[in-house]
């Protein structure tokens, strides 16, 4: 049996392609794995920024609780007091949401400044203008 | 040309090179096929299946403040094999996390290869430890309950175990929304335990729990705590709860109770200071419960706001019984019966109605009954069944003695009044969501009529003047009509009869009266230096009151 010139050609430059199909695809793996690092890279960040920004959250909210804000306004001597009008409005509560009346949060806040902390250092403050 | 032995040559390296790519490529399609399932030549420690924990949901406010969150942890572990110097190592720990010594050495003396030194330490623990490099000592993340309001609402949160599951409070009714599903993922790891996320195949998704938004406003929770305190420091009362109701809709607006305790660290107070004593004590009334009796005969018509009762000068002798009052009173109308707080007066009017009635009504009033609010352990009161109450019964119960009742009961009974007569279901969840804000229940007010709307407003007028005329003057705010019923009654004695030093002081009431926002039950139980409900809970009623209605409007 004798071969020709082409079909050992052929058949020679097989192995050639199988190495280069399998560079290509060792190349794929090794990438997947390096970007799965990379991924769970990321995902380590993103966990930790998550919790971070919890941790964040927490500490607000602790340092926005009533109790410390009533604190800190007396360690720092921050006089609030009363306007000199004080203002009774009638109610504009509903039966659906009888709680909370349509105002906005800056006339809620003032009645809020005006009415629940106020009355702590009202009486002072008023001594302190005259 | 090729001689026949170059040509043997060319194709034995030929078919030789063949045969290795063809073994390669078959490894290859192996490793790319089949990449979970290695049976053998892959070690099993690079296989890992990772259980994934879910991320317990937050709790909010009304208006989103959080109440309850979880954070990441640390804990630490050891592994007794590999510390050498057990004894240094011992007292280092000791020293950084606070424990006793001996009990350290005895678990590194173990044969185990795991044991727990402490359970979520704090940042500053762990960074102590960290500095130390102490070989065999580890860190496991653990997630952790967090409260930031600290102590403010603690009873209807309740708080999280070690493991994180819910044992009082909401955290505990809640634990199958807030705690979520578990997942799992099965990954792989490479040479350096490092696992590669290309090659990760997620079998089970977890799921984060839900969170909750309380009905709760924490402004009003905020002053009725810090109103409560002041009457606890000036009459240092055994117990006292206090409730704030949306009459309309039953939502809980604030729910206090003293003895309280900080969920953030409720391991280092008494269990008993753990219990929500509004929904789980029961008390005897007194005079707040006349509401009811007097609710009861409007209804039925069997008494009119006019008629006239005489209140036999303070002393009642009625089948051998006596009853008293505590000031003397002759003739007195039905109104001035429930202003002037007539013992007398009141019993009279519940005979008018015969017992039956009055049984009927209170089962009606949600007494002898949960109120199925959404928090653990609720009371459902005590009440004999009308078969066996004696003479007696038809004298004290209708005052509010000989039953025993919750806060709750009493804030829902005066809900009656103000929304018009229909008893509401409390609750203080009024939402659940999941991590995406998507709304996955929704909870709605829910109520039936009991009294008409007429016999409400009756009764309403009734209460109006308490406050302007009668028991309950203390519980008047400048600018609001108050509508209210003041209670001291006598705490009953285990061996039969009365403590004559021991009262249960209460205050019930609503506001505006014309158009009520708000229902306050203040109860406070054994106060010392006084004893009367308008000397006692009316004025913390007045402050709370007012100061809810300057934060409200």
């Amino acid at each position: 049996m004798t071969l020709g010139r082409r079909k050992v050609f052929l058949i020679g430059s097989l192995p050639f392609i199988f190495l280069f199909l399998v560079l290509l695809y060792l190349s794929q793996e090794i990438a997947i794995v390096k970007i799965g690092y990379q991924i769970r890279r990321k995902r380590e960040m993103l966990a930790k920024l998550k919790e971070e920004n919890r941790r964040l959250g927490y500490r607000l909210s602790s340092l926005t609780s009533p109790r410390n804000l009533e604190r800190e306004m007396k360690e720092r001597g921050i006089r609030l007091c009363l306007t000199n009008k004080m203002q009774i409005r009638s109610l504009e509560g509903s039966y659906s949401s009888p709680v909370r009346s349509k105002r906005n949060l800056r006339v809620e806040r003032e009645n809020f400044i005006q009415g629940f902390l106020g009355s702590l250092f009202s009486r002072q403050a008023e001594a302190g203008q005259r | 040309m090729y001689t026949r032995a170059t040509k043997f040559r060319s194709l034995f390296i030929l078919f030789l090179l063949l045969f290795c790519f063809a073994i390669l490529l078959g490894r290859v399609f192996y490793l790319h096929f089949v990449p979970f399932s290695f049976p053998i030549g892959r070690p099993p420690q690079y296989r890992v299946a990772c259980k994934v924990e879910p991320q317990r949901g937050n709790i909010y406010d009304r208006r989103g403040n959080k109440l309850a969150i979880s954070l990441q942890t640390d804990s630490i572990y050891a592994s007794p094999r590999q510390i050498k110097d057990k004894v240094k190592v011992a007292q280092l720990l000791s020293a950084f996390l606070n424990i006793d010594e001996q009990k350290l050495i005895s678990k590194f003396c173990s044969d185990r290869s795991f044991v727990w030194i402490k359970r979520q330490v704090s940042q500053k623990e762990r960074r102590a430890l960290e500095s130390a490099h102490l070989k065999g000592i580890y860190f496991l993340p653990e997630k952790k309950r967090f409260y930031p309001q600290g102590e403010l609402a603690a009873h209807v949160l309740g708080f999280c175990g070690i493991d994180n599951k819910g044992l009082e409070g909401v955290e505990f009714f809640y634990d199958d929304y807030l705690k979520g599903r578990e997942g799992w993922r099965f990954a792989q790891k490479d040479g350096h335990s490092q696992e590669i996320a290309g090659l990760e195949k997620e079998a089970i998704p977890v799921v984060n729990g839900a969170n909750l938004t309380l009905t709760l406003d924490i402004i009003i929770q905020y002053i009725v705590e810090k109103e409560l305190k002041k009457t606890v420091e000036e009459y240092k009362p055994s117990s006292a709860s206090v409730i704030v109701l949306n009459p309309h809709t039953g939502e809980v607006l604030a729910l206090a109770n003293y003895p309280t305790f900080d969920p953030n660290t409720f391991f280092s107070f008494s269990p008993s200071y753990y219990r929500n004593r509004a929904i789980t004590d029961i008390f005897e009334p007194g005079s707040t419960f006349k509401i009811v009796s007097a609710c009861a005969a409007l209804e039925e018509g069997v008494v009119s706001l006019e008629d006239r009762f005489y209140c036999e000068r303070g002393r009642y002798c009625f089948k051998g019984h006596i009853l008293h009052d505590y000031h003397p009173y002759g003739e007195l109308s039905f109104s001035e019966v429930i202003v002037k707080s007539s013992n007398i007066g009141i019993s009279k009017i519940a005979q008018r109605l015969g017992k039956r009635k009055l049984y009927e009504y209170i089962l009606k009033f949600g007494f002898a009954s949960a109120s199925h609010i959404d928090l653990p352990g609720e009371a459902k009161g005590l009440l004999k069944p009308v078969e066996k109450w004696d003479d007696i019964s038809m004298l004290n119960i209708p005052m509010g003695q000989g039953i025993g009742v919750t806060a709750m009961q009493m804030a829902c009974a005066i809900s009656v009044i103000a929304n018009g007569g229909e008893l509401i279901k409390p609750y203080v969840v009024k939402q659940i969501t999941d991590e995406n804000g998507e709304v996955i229940k929704r909870f709605l007010p829910s109520k039936r009529r009991i009294i008409s709307r007429k016999t409400a407003e009756r009764m309403r007028e009734v209460l109006q003047r308490v406050v302007e005329k009668g028991t309950g003057r203390r519980a008047q705010i400048r600018g609001y009509k108050v509508a209210g019923k003041t209670g001291t009654a006598q705490k009953p004695s285990p061996s039969g009869g009365y403590y004559k030093d021991r009262f249960v002081s209460s205050f019930i009431g609503f506001l505006p009266a014309d158009n009520p926002l708000i229902c306050i039950a203040v109860v406070i139980d054994e106060p010392k230096g006084a004893h009367f409900g308008s000397i006692v809970a009316a004025p913390l009623f007045q402050r709370v009151g007012k100061q809810v209605m300057e934060y409200l409007l």
